[in-house]
């Protein structure tokens, strides 16, 4: 191959690009990786921080897969913490503040020593297509790359626009130019582009805050790992610090309202399940007078303190008089404002659940282009992106995943089949098999399939098997012990109410309060990694839950499995509402079930559609 | 049924088979209109608009004239089906239907199977689910609140009293998806008593709606009224009076009523059917377990039992045996009429009347005395006060039935689950279950298995 010849080249290296690069080089492609600026590969635009709730479970998702966000997470995390920990496990989500810079430096390095992946630096200005495929990416400054398949991961950066109070400036990322060029050039392939917004909160100096008036928040005493593959965290943990607004904060952020980029208008669809900005929460929390603030540091050495929970679009003024209103924060040094950035995005319903283009063959998209908002969500599409590219050129089958199987399909799936107007989060209420896509069994839902495509290392995939080997040895060897009634009244008496004759494990574990490992220890004296004991205390305690959300899933696999042929004329089919047929053939769903989660395709249409199908196999 | 079914042109009858004058043929479909205007040469109907009436001549393929007809055309979507439609009145000679059916046939149109106008009119979205029911219950009903009651449906009242219901479910659902997502912001967005409250309602709204079950059987069905008592105590001149005239033998020989005698009046625009008690004999003889088995199979069958007495002498024992194997099983059914009040009252009889607490009506069946009173409260006895007559819905069909008690179990375990204090993330199951099964009932999602169980019920051609 030439020196300008790649398999693969992914264009952009946030959180999305290098997922996308790593894994298509680790499967053997030649894979290029073009970023603006080495030094910024792997960069915190926003939060510095991994995690958070639904955001956990995608990042677990993405590691059990092989993916790096989360062995990058355990390198550099300098505060992690298990959100609800006093919830449920399918509720529980690992969140970890990361080290801004180190974060940045451990990808970068990671990035470089991948095998198979050269990063260049520049700027990609366009894609050549011939006879349908994608065949030449155009770089500004080093001309034509020949390239088999290319992922897009350009973030915020396509015609990127920041508004800094009422400043206007075309930028990718505060002090970073935008990406211009490749838009025009996907919009001449026939592409359909958008645009969206996206925010950040003010950053204040780290000596300006009065540390004794806020709380300090703890990290957890044992940090969980993000990654399956880290023993470990053995790095120093720093304390975050909480604070709240209060009732004179609203009335100065209220005074901005009317020069809102969110409340003029030209913020649109801001519905009830996002709301980040500060401003949002007053408006629609109007009856409380307060609002938890999140002080972050960004590292261990940075001066930047980010302030979590007021992220805003209002105008500089009111964001310096507002935030000295804060308790701890009176003489607060905002050292960057809060901005927001627009960019240009491609509404998603253009793609496959491969994330390939169906416009353009080879071509993937992964990230904030897709209009999702957040490093998990861009983490885990790259991913995916990366995969399927690799495995298209490699000629094997598509890795696709399914809603019940993982965060991960639920998110592609909402990508593709719905009509977004504003950035798209993962949120554990989208997931509506919730209790089984838990952040502590990912391993087990999706570690077969990374290590199929030889992204987790030996030692990983032996613990894992031990896990596996532990649930299925405490099933057949403790759960139907029974314990000695006596003894277990006399242990669990202020726990649980009196035993009256002796039950199984399987029953006593269902009792509200008590733990399997409290029990276990009772009656066994072998041992299990916690792991295990979590994973079955769970598919126990819960089994009548757990398996109604079984049946569920083989309800909407059924759905699932009529399939649609890709050309398929929905004008032919004359019983479809107009609505139903717009979106029919705008979205073009793989099967039935797709179909079925598409707005505007109402019963009546699915049951012509079934009708049809079962006639078209025939 | 099949796909390229639904491509077809199909032909019906949409007129009863038996009697009338007018017999009304009903064409659907792509070609309707192409058909029918190759027969009626007098008009041009393919240059017509929807919504016009013609009277002309249909010719047959030889240009034999078949009948002189009412034609009327409806174009898509503005019609029944949703498609292209002509409806024909012709003279209800069964030889004429039958020469036109076989000519538009034999002209392409396909002979519509039970229920097809009415699937196609759900496939083309004119109706939902629980309104394709109505139109079934509508032309099956037996009585003018079972007529209304399919005619509210149809309109689909009762649709969207389920759609409030899901709606409030969906809120609630919001709520709390709402807080678990942001849990971490420390916010109580809805706490768990007002979902539990909100859960007691809904539960409360759709228990009434399965016990409308009672009131939509009985109004399609028509009430079952059983009149006993021991011979000769008037439950036949009580018939009469109720059915103002002479059918039944009035007799002063005791036992003379001997057929099971039906009749069937309307009171308050409900169907009321008299069961004859000719086979109860609970004499003081006749004690023996048989006769009160038999007794029993009555008292099973009635909807309501009318327990004639004579207050003019003192109670026998007949009267109280069988006013105890009434009360036994079927209290809530017994309304005790004490005839012959017109011969005075025995001073026993008032103090036992006055102990029972179940409705007493003093009447005399031979002076019409509060018979008629007795009469117009048969209906209020059987039915649910607060839930019938005449704007309220009922339930009228096993399916609806099904869906609605299923939702009200997923309900219950919610409620079950906030009571012993479960996380919200698995009353959020039980929610959910709770909307997808409701959803079911307008036919959010249906397999083709459903929608020909629910079709497969009509007639041919409705």
């Amino acid at each position: 191959m030439k020196n300008n010849a790649y398999d693969i080249a992914v264009v952009g290296a946030g959180h999305a690009g290098i997922e996308a690069a790593v894994a298509a080089a680790s499967l053997g492609m030649k894979t290029a990786l073009v970023t603006l600026d080495k030094n910024k590969i792997g960069l915190m635009s926003c939060n510095p921080a991994i995690g958070g709730l639904a955001k956990g479970q995608l990042a677990r998702e993405v590691d059990a897969l092989g993916g790096v966000m989360g062995k990058i997470t355990d390198a550099s995390g300098i505060h992690f913490k298990m959100l609800n920990r006093s919830k449920g496990p399918a509720v529980q989500s690992p969140r970890a503040q990361v080290d801004r810079k180190y974060y940045a430096a451990v990808a970068r390095n990671l990035v470089e020593q991948t095998a198979n992946l050269t990063i260049i630096e520049d700027m990609g200005i366009g894609v050549d297509v011939k006879n349908n495929r994608v065949e030449g990416l155009r770089l500004k400054k080093t001309g034509r790359l020949s390239v088999r398949a290319v992922v897009l991961t350009a973030g915020t950066f396509l015609n990127g626009l920041i508004f800094v109070g009422l400043k206007k400036l075309p930028a990718g990322r505060a002090g970073d130019l935008p990406a211009v060029g490749m838009t025009e050039s996907l919009i001449a392939h026939g592409f359909k582009s958008g645009r969206l917004k996206t925010g950040t909160p003010p950053r204040i100096h780290r000596d300006s805050i009065d540390y004794s008036k806020v709380e300090p928040q703890k990290p957890d005493k044992v940090p969980q790992p993000f990654s399956f593959s880290t023993k470990k965290i053995t790095r120093r943990q720093i304390d975050c610090y909480i604070t709240y607004t209060n009732p004179e904060t609203h009335n100065i952020l209220r005074l901005g309202f009317d020069r809102s980029p969110m409340f003029t208008g030209m913020i649109k669809g801001v519905g009830p399940r996002y709301c980040p900005s500060i401003e949002d929460k007053i408006n629609r929390f109007a009856d409380r007078d307060r609002h938890q603030i999140f002080l972050e540091p960004e590292g261990y050495h940075s001066k930047e303190v980010y302030v979590n929970g007021y992220s805003t679009g209002l105008p500089a003024d009111i964001q310096e008089r507002s935030i000295k209103t804060i308790a701890g924060l009176e003489k607060a040094k905002i050292v960057r404002l809060g901005y927001s950035v627009e960019y240009d995005f491609f509404p998603p319903n253009q793609l496959k659940a491969t994330l390939e283009t169906r416009g353009v063959d080879n071509l993937y998209f992964a990230g904030q282009i897709n209009g999702t908002s957040g490093y998990e969500e861009a983490a885990a599409q790259g991913l995916m992106a990366g995969l399927n590219a690799a495995l298209k050129l490699k000629h094997q089958e598509a890795f696709i995943l399914e809603r019940s199987q993982a965060y991960i399909g639920v998110l592609i799936d909402d990508l593709i089949t719905k009509t977004h107007d504003e950035p798209y989060r993962m949120f554990t209420s989208m997931a509506e098999f919730r209790l089984l896509l838990r952040q502590d069994n990912a391993d087990l839902r999706l570690m077969e399939q990374g290590r199929k495509f030889g992204l987790i290392d030996d030692i990983t995939y032996k613990r894992f098997l031990q896990k596996k080997t532990d649930i299925e040895r405490l099933y057949k060897q403790e759960m139907n012990k029974t314990i000695d009634v006596v003894l277990f009244n006399e242990r669990f008496a202020k726990k649980t109410k009196p035993l009256r004759q002796a039950q199984p494990l399987r029953e006593l574990v269902k009792r509200p309060g008590l733990s399997l490992k409290e029990i276990l220890t009772e009656v066994s004296t072998k041992a299990y990694l916690d792991a295990a004991i979590a994973e079955v205390e769970f598919s126990v305690k819960y089994e009548g839950y757990v398996q109604r959300q079984q049946r569920q899933v083989e309800k909407i696999r059924k759905l699932e499995e009529k399939k649609i042929p890709e050309g398929l004329d929905y004008n032919a089919i004359k019983s479809l509402s107009t609505e139903a047929r717009e979106k029919l053939n705008m979205i073009r769903p793989a099967n039935l079930g797709q179909a079925s989660r598409i707005s505007g395709v109402r019963s009546a249409d699915l049951s012509v559609l079934i009708l049809y199908l079962e006639k078209y196999k025939t | 049924m099949k796909i390229n079914d639904l491509k077809d042109t199909i032909i019906a009858p949409i007129s009863s088979a038996v009697g009338g004058s007018v017999a009304l043929l009903r064409i659907s479909g792509d070609q309707a209109i192409a058909v029918a205007d190759a027969f009626f040469p007098e008009k041009n109907l393919k240059a017509a608009s929807g919504g016009r009436f013609f009277f002309g001549k249909l010719l047959n393929e030889k240009g034999d004239k078949i009948d002189e007809i009412v034609l009327l055309v409806y174009k898509a979507p503005h019609s029944f089906t949703g498609e292209d439609v002509i409806e024909m009145s012709f003279h209800a000679n069964p030889l004429i239907v039958d020469r036109a059916l076989r000519l538009f046939i034999k002209a392409g149109c396909r002979p519509a199977e039970p229920g097809e106008f009415s699937k196609r009119a759900f496939l083309n979205g004119k109706i939902d689910l629980i309104q394709a029911e109505a139109v079934a219950d509508l032309i099956a009903a037996r009585s003018q609140a079972a007529v209304n009651n399919s005619l509210m449906q149809l309109s689909g009242t009762f649709s969207s009293m389920i759609e409030q219901l899901k709606e409030t479910l969906i809120k609630t659902a919001g709520l709390l998806e709402l807080e678990l997502d942001f849990s971490e912001q420390g916010l109580q967005i809805i706490a768990p008593q007002t979902i539990a409250k909100n859960i007691a309602q809904l539960i409360k709204k759709i228990e009434r709606l399965i016990n409308s079950q009672q009131t939509g059987r009985l109004l399609s069905e028509g009430i079952k009224v059983l009149i006993t008592g021991k011979p000769n105590v008037g439950k036949s001149s009580l018939m009469n009076a109720f059915l103002d005239k002479n059918r039944v033998i009035v007799s002063e020989t005791p036992g003379t009523t001997r057929d099971i005698v039906h009749e069937e009046i309307y009171i308050k625009n409900i169907l009321v059917r008299f069961i004859d008690s000719a086979g109860i004999h609970l004499t003081d003889n006749v004690l023996e377990a048989e006769g009160i088995e038999r007794a029993r199979d009555y008292f099973e069958a009635a909807d309501l039992i009318i327990l004639v007495v004579d207050i003019s002498e003192p109670l026998t024992k007949e009267d109280e045996n069988l006013l105890k194997s009434v009360t036994r099983f079927y209290k809530e059914k017994l309304v005790i009429a004490g005839n012959k009040s017109d011969l005075g009252e025995s001073p026993e009889n008032k103090i036992f009347l006055s102990k029972q607490d179940r409705p007493v009506y003093k009447i005399s069946a031979k002076k019409g005395t509060n018979t008629e009173e007795l009469k117009r409260a048969i209906p209020d006895f059987l039915t649910d006060k607060d839930n019938l007559f005449p704007e309220e819905i009922f339930i009228s069909n096993q399916r609806q039935m099904a869906i609605l008690q299923q939702t009200k179990k997923a309900l219950l375990a919610a409620s079950a689950g906030l009571s012993e204090g479960r996380g919200y993330e698995f009353i959020a199951v039980d929610i959910r279950e709770a909307i997808g099964v409701l959803s079911g009932l307008t036919g959010e999602i249906t397999t083709d298995d459903i929608l020909n169980t629910i079709f497969s019920s009509f007639c041919i051609g409705k």
